[in-house]
Parts: structure tokens; C-alpha cells; sequence
């Protein structure tokens, strides 16, 4: 499946006058950049480990050194933390799920699959497989 | 914590949860709190409240953080223009604290 699937259900989503689709919305939108950014990995042979995959997948973009991967880095980590808050903190002020929010969290999205289009995903792998060399964590 | 005047602008206080005061506390972080508020107001003049709290991550084995949420005006129309500043924010940060302090933290903008 393509991941940026998910950011059509999020675009489905994102004027729900329900907060739990509002929520949702965000979350999907948080998956489409993260699942793209795993499958054009996965294509060039670099694979992050499952568990804790969210915060590896983040460090290893940030640990590229290359300025622009920290970015991705640095805006994945942002709209994972609004994925949390949506799908955890029931208890959670509902003004972080506003329609301004849930549109926030998508053009979030959008920007981080064009900045890491920028880069390419062949010097992004490359940049990620030569880090998990030097740490030992790849062959 | 409220607000204090300035001659220049209205510096809003951090509200930092006892939780996130604790995790300050433990890894020396008031430093460099201070210097993100001072950046957010920088970036966002017109910001309204800074919330400081502690997550601990349900997915992850060992991962917790601070997460700093700028409450600021606006409407749908303002939100690109948004979405620039907090990059323009991040940029700032990384030129002023380094990698692994900036680690501790996420940073969020609610737009109200």
C-alpha cells in the first residue's frame, strides 16, 4: 500500500465534528510521513529495528549530520508527539484538536515528505547506512 | 506563573508542570528552557501562554521528554506563515543549544 494513502484519510477526517476524528486525523497524518520515509529506506536496504522504530527513525535522520535531515528529524519528532497526544491523553485540551491543529499536523506532513524528497531517499539511505556503520549497528 | 511587562513586549512566564519541574530539575534543563522561551518570543511576539510538561512516551522502552506548547493567535490563513516561524524557531535553537540537550524536548505551537 502507498503510505500517502493515509494522508487521504486524514484529509477525510479532518472537519469531523467529532474530536475522536479530529484525533485520528492527526494520527494518520503522522503515519503517512513516517511509513514514507520507512518504505523509501526499506527499498535501499536500511531497515530501523521495530521496537522503539518511532524515536530510531528520528535519531538516525538527526545523526546524518546533513542539515536538512535534522529538520525531518527534528519535524517527525513534533507531529509524533501530536500523534501521542491525540491517540493517549484523553484527558488532553481539545483546542490541540481543532480543525487549525489537524490541518497544522497535515501540511506538517506534507512538509516533511518534500523536504526529505529534497534530499532523495538514495543520499538519505546512504547518509543513514554509513551512521550505522560507524555505530556498528548495521554490517 | 502569569506575565511580567517589559518596556518592549509582555514576556510571558512559563507554566512548567511538577512533573516537568522534577525532569528539569534532574538534568539541569532550567538553562536551557530559559533560552527557548526567550527564542519563542523572538519568533512569536505575539504569543499568548508557554506550557512546559513531561511526557513519558507509551511506545518506547526509555524516552521521555519536555514538551513545550506556544499557545499563538491566528486562523487558518495564518497557519503556513506559522509552520515557517516555528521552522525559523527550530533553526535558532539548533545554533544555540546543542544536540543532545535539544534531545530532552519537543517543541509544539497551538494555534488559537
Amino acid at each position: 500500500m502507498d503510505p500517502w494513502q493515509f494522508l487521504l484519510v486524514a484529509e477525510m477526517l479532518r472537519d469531523s465534528e467529532l474530536e475522536a476524528g479530529r484525533r485520528s486525523s492527526i494520527s494518520r497524518s503522522y503515519y503517512a510521513a513516517y511509513n514514507e520515509i520507512i518504505c523509501c529506506l526499506r527499498e535501499r536496504h536500511v531497515t530501523v529495528p521495530e521496537r522503539d522504530s518511532h524515536e530510531k527513525l528520528c535519531r538516525y535522520l538527526a545523526a546524518t549530520g546533513h542539515e536538512v535531515l535534522r529538520a525531518v528529524a527534528n519535524d517527525l519528532r513534533g507531529l509524533r508527539d501530536d500523534r501521542l497526544r491525540a491517540d493517549y491523553e484523553m484527558e488532553a485540551d481539545p483546542t490541540a484538536f481543532s480543525m487549525v491543529q489537524v490541518a497544522r499536523a497535515m501540511n506538517q506532513a506534507r512538509r516533511i515528505r518534500q523536504q526529505f524528497v529534497s534530499v532523495g531517499a538514495v543520499k538519505a539511505a546512504e547518509l543513514i547506512a554509513d551512521y550505522l556503520r560507524r555505530t556498528h549497528q548495521m554490517p | 506563573m502569569g506575565t511580567a511587562a517589559t518596556s518592549q513586549q509582555v514576556r510571558i512566564e512559563p507554566t512548567v508542570d511538577p512533573a516537568a519541574a522534577a525532569f528539569a530539575d534532574k538534568h539541569g534543563l532550567w538553562p536551557d528552557i530559559e533560552l527557548a522561551v526567550e527564542l519563542l518570543h523572538d519568533v512569536f511576539p505575539e504569543l499568548v501562554a508557554v506550557r512546559v510538561s513531561h511526557v513519558i512516551d507509551p511506545e518506547s522502552t526509555d524516552c521521555e521528554y519536555l514538551r513545550v506548547e506556544s499557545r499563538v493567535p491566528g486562523g487558518m490563513e495564518d497557519m503556513e506563515e506559522i509552520l515557517d516561524r516555528e521552522d525559523a524557531f527550530s533553526a535558532a535553537l539548533r545554533a544555540r543549544m546543542d544536540a543532545e540537550r535539544r534531545w530532552f524536548f519537543v517543541f509544539t505551537v497551538i494555534i488559537i
